[in-house]
């Protein structure tokens, strides 16, 4: 590619023709101010802040929307272009509150450090500031539009990459107003982003309104232990608490979710359990750490053979492998991962990063909610889609990326994995359920698709199937996964024929022992009476958590577990890079991570932990599952919405407020019929379990199916299934 | 030999009948100077709301690390003119050296260095002060 020669305040550098004259002062290391310029966003040249003088042009210039041109002369620091810079900031500081002290930007404030570098200490507006209300948005995001200075970042975050419009500049010139229209909640999964690219403190985060200091905290890089996707975040401590958590690094995108960063204050939660509490009779008390091992590991000979171990799969790499050690330490071979229930192990699909995504030229997506379960990647395929890529969904529920795709099949959840093998056919089928010439729209994007993308409700049998056709039709495939690290348990070892498999095998009494590691099974698992009968029938139980769940309130022994942000550990992205988690927070004494109870328990039992070895996953050939789903009324899909789907959300302040009651999604013709309409209560029915939900219409259900949300604190929806997360119910207005 | 023996008692002698410098502390008290920089006031105004808004440059400024403070929120105003309070304000006497540059650097006037000398505890933990003692309210 050529190249231009670019002279700057007498550094001449080479740059590619399409730059701009800030990106070729950021090349040659001169510092050019600016406000609206955004390395990911497009350039805007709202603020003039970025002023500077070319040569042979007679007015100062925008740098970062003049491109560069060959022999460019440009000066940055001439007198002309001082007065401008002043004049710039004193524009910018008419109705500008100077509110520092109480801002919680200050300390990381574009305006407050240009101010000082390049304006004036006086003003000359003796005139009365506007002022204008301050709008809490929600739980999450607080706007103070007397600190805007109107450079236009937020709004183009949302309309160039979220992909929705609401968040806008409202009213004009003098008048003009950022926020959301006739809103009172803006939370879009991506809410984080707009406090992130806000250069002052007119966008900030609720979660850490006034409670501390920027340069008060001190930043570790980590990992973000909510998805497989892993972000690179930044951890904020101060006095050993985590107060923030910022994107920092372009890796794996510029942009982060609302789970990163408004969802971490479990961490220091007042209700943790932070000692080894033991059973005795129906109470749990506390014991010192030292004996609540040796009495474990004297249990353990007893059970030689006959535990089962069941581990989250947000627990790092490490800590997976201590626990296959453990396993087969005792001659055990049942331990597991997938708590969710599924059946699937993660695939290899050849996609290798995330530009693969968003340089192809159609993306297909099957079964899943991509925007809850992966969100950043949601939101890079609804960037790319903007870019010009086709994104074709197929999901029964997709209640971020469906709004956003070029073409939409939403099948009802029972035909859901049906739609998606009627499209590898390449046939159309009439009992789909279907528009036919919906299906043909999306077919044409699946034929042209150069990258499946294939959603967590997938199963083990869909799975294959369309790895197989992608790998004869040369196609990539990205499989996903639940829970951030499924590809380290994979790779440590710790599957057997599933957490169900094991469950069943307690009840039955063949495995007579269970540690459970950081799950929840009662929240997680989608059958809450296989999940209570064995728990019931165990005889012996360590629960090692962060929380004393539900879970935990069987245990015989429990053992205080840290958090992402209190053990080093090793996490396998999606795409299977390695990358590493941070300790940041040293916990109290007793809390330890998997790794060194383990450790503990083998040493006071004298059990010599063996070195164990990666294993490959052994794809078996899964047929397919053929269960009619048997009752009356509407086909049920429950899922956990996204401010429900981080870990431990319900111990996450405001990010669980978001969601504050468990919402059934119904299609507009079944609302119609039992005359419901939005915000009412109904009461869903099956099998005499009867639960209250609250009611919302949704445009893009079919009609017969409804959707319920899970994951809320002492609402058990899991005892609706029957193993799997479909089932049928019927719905009443309350 | 005897020379400086009776000079030096001279001098001795002579003290005796000159008016003490010394004053009967406790039982009296010096006049301090108005500028007096002695243990700490946080202030408040004409209706007993904080001033300090914890924007933390005492926090920042003092050169001895004696200043502690976290912030909170103050939705209903109740507290604070401007919304943000801090929660846990502590100076620690300890370590306190009694600059006065906290005062300098406050732009609210909330921090301010009093006349009173009487620092002394009866243990070292009781030189860490919370806002409880430095409020002006108590
Ligand atoms: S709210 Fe922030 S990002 Fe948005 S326009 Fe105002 S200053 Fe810019
Ligand atoms: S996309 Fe996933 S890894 Fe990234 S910030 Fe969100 S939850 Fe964390
Ligand atoms: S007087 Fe000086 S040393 Fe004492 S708290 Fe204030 S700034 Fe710190
Ligand atoms: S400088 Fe003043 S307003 Fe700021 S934190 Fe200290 S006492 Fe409070
Ligand atoms: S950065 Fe160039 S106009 Fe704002």
């Amino acid at each position: 590619m050529s190249t231009v020669k670019v002279t700057i305040d007498g550094i001449t550098v080479e740059v590619s023709p399409a730059a701009t004259v800030l990106e070729a002062a950021k090349v040659a290391g001169v510092d050019i101010p600016y406000f609206c310029y955004h390395p990911h966003l497009k350039p805007a040249g709202l603020c003039r802040m970025c002023l500077v003088e070319i040569e042979g042009m007679p007015k100062l210039a925008p740098a970062c929307v003049t491109q560069v041109r060959d022999g460019m002369v440009v000066y940055t620091k001439s007198d002309k272009v001082r007065k401008a810079q002043e004049g710039v900031i004193e524009f910018q500081l008419l109705h500008h509150p100077l509110d520092c002290p109480i801002c919680d930007q200050a300390g990381e404030c574009a305006l407050q450090d240009i101010t000082f570098r390049y304006g004036k200490a006086t003003s000359r507006f003796i005139e009365e500031k506007e002022l204008y209300p301050t709008k809490f948005y929600g739980p999450l995001i607080v706007h103070e539009q007397s600190r805007c200075i109107l450079c236009k970042r937020c709004v183009r975050f949302s309309t160039e990459v979220m992909g929705g419009a609401d968040w806008n500049v409202y009213w004009r010139a003098a008048h003009s107003i950022i926020g959301a229209y006739e809103k009172d909640v803006v939370a879009n999964y991506f809410t984080a982003n707009l406090v992130e690219v806000c250069p002052v403190g007119a966008i900030t985060s609720r979660l850490y309104r006034y409670k501390t200091r920027i340069w008060k905290l001190e930043f570790s890089e980590s990992v973000c232990p909510n998805c497989e996707l892993a972000c690179s975040v930044d951890l904020g401590v101060r006095e050993n608490r985590l107060y923030k958590v910022k994107h920092n690094n372009p890796h794996p995108t510029p942009w982060m979710c609302d789970k990163a960063y408004f969802a971490f204050d479990y961490v220091n939660h007042s209700e943790r359990i932070v000692w080894t509490l033991k059973r005795e009779g129906d109470k749990m008390v506390s014991v010192s750490s030292s004996d609540a091992v040796s009495e474990i590991a004297s249990r353990l000979s007893e059970y030689r053979g006959k535990i089962g171990f069941v581990v989250d799969a947000s627990v790092s790499f490490e800590d997976a492998l201590k626990v296959r050690a453990l396993a087969e330490a005792l001659e055990c071979r049942d331990c597991d991962y997938r708590v969710y229930g599924e059946d699937y192990l993660p695939l290899e699909g050849s996609v290798k990063s995330l530009s693969d995504i968003e340089s192809a030229r159609a993306v297909a997506v099957f079964c899943g909610d991509v925007g809850i379960s992966h969100p950043v990647l949601a939101l890079s395929m609804a960037k790319a889609k903007m870019a010009g890529t086709k994104v074709a969904v197929v999901s029964s529920f997709d209640t971020y990326l469906g709004e956003r795709a070029t073409e939409y099949i939403v099948p009802l959840p029972s035909k859901e994995a049906d739609c998606v093998e009627a499209l590898l056919d390449g046939s159309y089928r009439d009992d789909l359920g279907v528009d036919k010439s919906e299906f043909e729209r999306v077919l044409e994007i699946v034929k042209e698709a150069e990258v499946f993308v294939v959603g967590t409700r997938a199963d083990a049998y869909l799975r294959n199937r369309i790895k197989g056709f992608a790998e004869g039709a040369g196609k990539k495939v990205l499989f996903l996964n639940t829970g951030s690290n499924a590809l380290g348990m994979c790779r440590a070892g710790l599957f057997s024929e599933g957490v169900g498999n094991i469950l069943e095998k307690v009840k039955a009494g063949e495995l007579k022992a269970l540690f459970v590691f950081n799950a929840d099974l009662f929240n997680t698992y989608p059958n809450r009476e296989l999940v209570k009968e064995a728990l019931e029938s165990v005889e012996f139980m360590v629960v090692s958590d962060v929380f004393f769940t539900d879970t935990a309130s069987y245990a015989d022994f429990f053992l205080p577990a840290t958090t992402f942000a209190e053990a080093d550990g090793t996490v396998f992205d999606l795409f299977g890079n390695e990358r590493k988690r941070k300790r940041v927070v040293v916990p109290t004494e007793d809390v330890k991570d998997i790794s060194a109870w383990i450790e503990l328990i083998a040493d006071a039992g004298e059990i010599s932990l063996p070195d164990v070895q990666e294993k490959e996953p052994s794809v078996a050939v899964v047929e397919k599952k053929a269960e009619p789903l048997d009752g009356k009324g509407l086909e049920a899909l429950v899922v956990f919405p996204f401010y429900r789907s981080a870990l431990y959300s319900n111990w996450c302040s405001k990010f669980s407020e978001v969601s504050s009651s468990p919402v059934v999604h119904l299609s507009l013709e079944d609302a119609s019929r039992l005359g419901v309409s939005k915000g009412d209560k109904v009461v869903v029915e099956s099998s005499g379990l009867k639960f209250e939900f609250e009611a919302a219409l949704e445009e893009f259900l079919p009609e017969g199916a409804c959707v319920l949300e899970a994951g809320f604190d002492r609402f058990p929806v899991t005892a609706l299934l029957k193993g799997s997360w479909l089932t049928k119910v019927e719905i009443k207005k309350a | 030999m005897i020379g400086p023996l009776i000079k030096g008692l001279r001098i001795t002698f002579g003290h005796l009948f000159k008016p003490a410098i010394t004053v009967k502390y406790p039982y009296e008290k010096r006049e301090v100077a108005k500028r007096w920089r002695g243990r700490h006031l946080l202030r408040v105004d004409e209706q007993g709301r904080e001033l300090c808004c914890y924007c933390g440059l005492c926090e920042a400024v003092c050169p001895a690390n004696a200043i502690r403070i976290y912030g909170m929120e103050d939705p209903t105003f109740t507290r604070s003119d401007v919304g943000k309070i801090a929660e846990i304000y502590e100076i620690d006497y300890r370590r306190c050296i009694f600059c006065g540059f906290c005062a300098e650097a406050c732009p609210r006037g909330a921090i301010v260095l009093t006349t009173d000398y009487e620092l002394a505890e009866p243990e070292r933990e009781k030189l860490l002060q919370t806002k409880e003692v430095l409020l002006e309210k108590r």
